[in-house]
C-alpha cells in the first residue's frame, strides 16, 4: 500500500504537499511526527472517513475492511463493558477472543465510569478482535500506563503475527522495533520512510 | 449486513430503555392532553391523528435525531461505523429501533384512549400500526434537514424543546386555505397528520401532501446516505 504525491489542505493551511508514504503489507507500520503535523488527518484519509480518500491512495482496502480507532472514539456511557462485549459477539467479522485479565477486572462497570486509560484499553481490545484487512490505531497508548501499554502493544503485535497490516501513530518510541516500517513526517512534503533503525539514524534520535 | 443491523438494533434498544425520559415528552404529554381535552369530539379522528403525529415527530426528534447527533459528537458513530463496516447499517437500525418505540407508544396511547375516553375499533389500531411506518419514514426524511446544521448537542436540545412546545400549541389548530398549505409544507406535525388523513379526503391539500412527501423522502434519502460520521464541532 502506498500514497503518492499526496496534497491536502485544511482551512487554508497546507498539511501535505506532494508527500509520499509507504505501508508494508502484513506488518506493523508506524506513522510518526510532532503534534499537529497531520498524522490523524492522514489516517482519516486512509480510512476514507466521509469519502476523503483520493486516487493517490493505492492498494488500500475498502472502508468496510478497515478497523479504525481514532483518538476521540467512545461508547455510550450507560452501557456496561459486558453490554459492549456482548454486542461485539453478535457482530459479523469478529474473531474468537479470550478476555484479557485487565478487562475482566472492570467487566461489569459502566463505560462512563471507566477511567480514560481503561476506556482506551477496552477500545483497543475490541478493535483487535475484529477480522479486518487493515487496522488503524491513532495513538492507542494515549492515557495508558506503561505496563498496560506494553500489554496492549502485544495485542497489536499478535495481529501482525497472523499476517494483518497495521498502521499505528504513537509518541512512545519504546514500543517500536528496529525492523518496523516507519513513515516519519518531517514537514508537509518531506516524509522519511524506512526501517525504524534507519529513520532513527537519519534523525539522530 | 443483517447480522450487524440486528446487533446494533438490540444495542440501541438497550440504550433507549436505559434512557426512559424520552417517553415523558412523546407519550405522557399527549396522554395528559387527551384527558384535559376529554370534551373534544373524538368521533372526528383528526384530533386522534394529531396526537399520533405528536408522538411520531417528538420521538423522531428526541430519539433518532438526538441519537445520531449525540453518537456523532461523542465519537461513537465513527467507532461503530468502522467496527461493523458501514454507517448505513447504523442509520437503518436506529430508524427501525425508533419505529418500534413509536409503534409501542401509539399502541399504548390507543389502549389508554379506548379504556378511558372512547373505545377505538380494531381497524383503527391496525390503521395506526400500518400508516405509522410511512409517517415515521416521512417525518424522519423531513427532519433530516437538521443534520445539515453544524450544531452542538445542547443547541439541538433547545431546538427540540421548541419543537415540543410548538407541537403542543399546534395540536388543536387546523389551519385552512393557504395557511393549511404553508403549514403542511413546513410543519412536520401538520404534514404527518395530513398523511394519516389522506384516506379520508383526496383534496388538493392531500395531493399536495403526497407530492411534498415524495420530495421530502428523496431529500431525506440523500441527506442520510451522505451523513458525516465525524464530529462537526471537535476532532474525534
Amino acid at each position: 500500500m502506498k500514497i503518492e504525491n499526496f496534497s491536502y489542505s485544511y482551512q487554508y493551511k497546507n498539511i501535505f504537499s506532494g508527500a509520499n508514504f509507504y505501508i508494508a503489507d502484513n506488518e506493523m507500520n508506524f506513522i510518526l511526527g510532532e503534534n499537529g503535523v497531520g498524522k490523524s488527518t492522514l489516517l482519516d484519509c486512509i480510512a476514507n472517513v466521509d469519502g476523503s480518500r483520493t486516487k493517490e491512495f493505492i492498494g488500500f482496502p475498502k472502508p468496510q475492511r478497515i478497523g479504525y480507532l481514532s483518538q476521540g472514539n467512545n461508547f455510550e456511557n450507560d452501557l456496561t463493558v459486558a453490554d459492549i462485549l456482548g454486542f461485539m459477539k453478535q457482530v459479523h467479522d469478529v474473531r474468537e477472543f479470550k478476555l484479557p485479565s485487565v478487562i475482566q477486572k472492570f467487566y461489569q462497570t459502566r463505560f462512563g465510569s471507566l477511567s480514560g486509560g481503561e476506556r482506551r484499553i477496552l477500545l483497543v481490545f475490541i478493535n483487535t478482535i475484529l477480522d479486518k484487512g487493515l487496522y488503524i490505531f491513532d495513538e492507542p497508548e494515549a492515557g495508558i500506563d506503561g505496563k498496560h501499554a506494553v500489554e496492549m502493544f502485544s495485542w497489536l503485535r499478535g495481529l501482525s503475527d497472523i499476517g494483518k497490516t497495521l498502521i499505528v501513530t504513537t509518541h512512545q518510541l519504546d514500543n517500536i522495533r528496529d525492523t518496523d516500517n516507519v513513515n516519519y513526517i518531517c514537514n508537509e512534503e518531506n516524509i522519511l520512510v524506512g526501517d525504524f533503525v534507519k529513520v532513527k539514524n537519519k534523525l539522530n534520535f | 449486513m443483517f447480522e450487524n443491523c440486528l446487533a446494533t438494533f438490540k444495542l440501541q434498544l438497550k440504550i433507549s430503555m436505559k434512557n426512559k425520559i424520552v417517553f415523558l415528552y412523546s407519550l405522557i404529554i399527549p396522554v395528559v392532553l387527551m384527558f384535559v381535552n376529554q370534551r373534544s369530539d373524538y368521533k372526528n379522528m383528526n384530533i386522534v391523528y394529531s396526537f399520533w403525529a405528536y408522538i411520531v415527530v417528538t420521538t423522531i426528534l428526541n430519539g433518532f435525531m438526538m441519537n445520531v447527533i449525540s453518537l456523532r459528537e461523542n465519537g461513537f458513530l465513527k467507532t461503530l461505523s468502522y467496527m461493523i463496516g458501514s454507517k448505513e447499517s447504523i442509520v437503518i437500525s436506529l430508524f427501525l429501533e425508533q419505529l418500534l418505540l413509536i409503534e409501542i407508544q401509539i399502541l399504548l396511547f390507543n389502549v389508554i384512549l379506548s379504556l378511558f375516553i372512547k373505545p377505538l375499533a380494531p381497524i383503527v389500531f391496525l390503521y395506526g400500526f400500518l400508516v405509522t411506518g410511512l409517517a415515521t419514514l416521512l417525518g424522519t426524511s423531513m427532519l433530516s434537514v437538521l443534520f445539515l446544521l453544524k450544531i452542538k448537542l445542547q443547541t439541538f436540545n433547545t431546538i427540540t424543546s421548541i419543537f415540543f412546545l410548538v407541537g403542543i400549541v399546534l395540536l388543536n389548530i387546523n389551519p385552512s386555505g393557504i395557511w393549511g398549505y404553508i403549514s403542511t409544507a413546513i410543519n412536520p406535525f401538520q404534514l404527518v397528520t395530513e398523511i394519516y388523513l389522506i384516506p379520508y379526503s383526496l383534496s388538493a391539500l392531500a395531493w399536495g401532501s403526497l407530492g411534498l412527501s415524495f420530495g421530502y423522502l428523496i431529500m431525506g434519502f440523500f441527506i442520510l446516505k451522505n451523513i458525516s460520521i465525524k464530529s462537526q464541532l471537535s476532532r474525534v
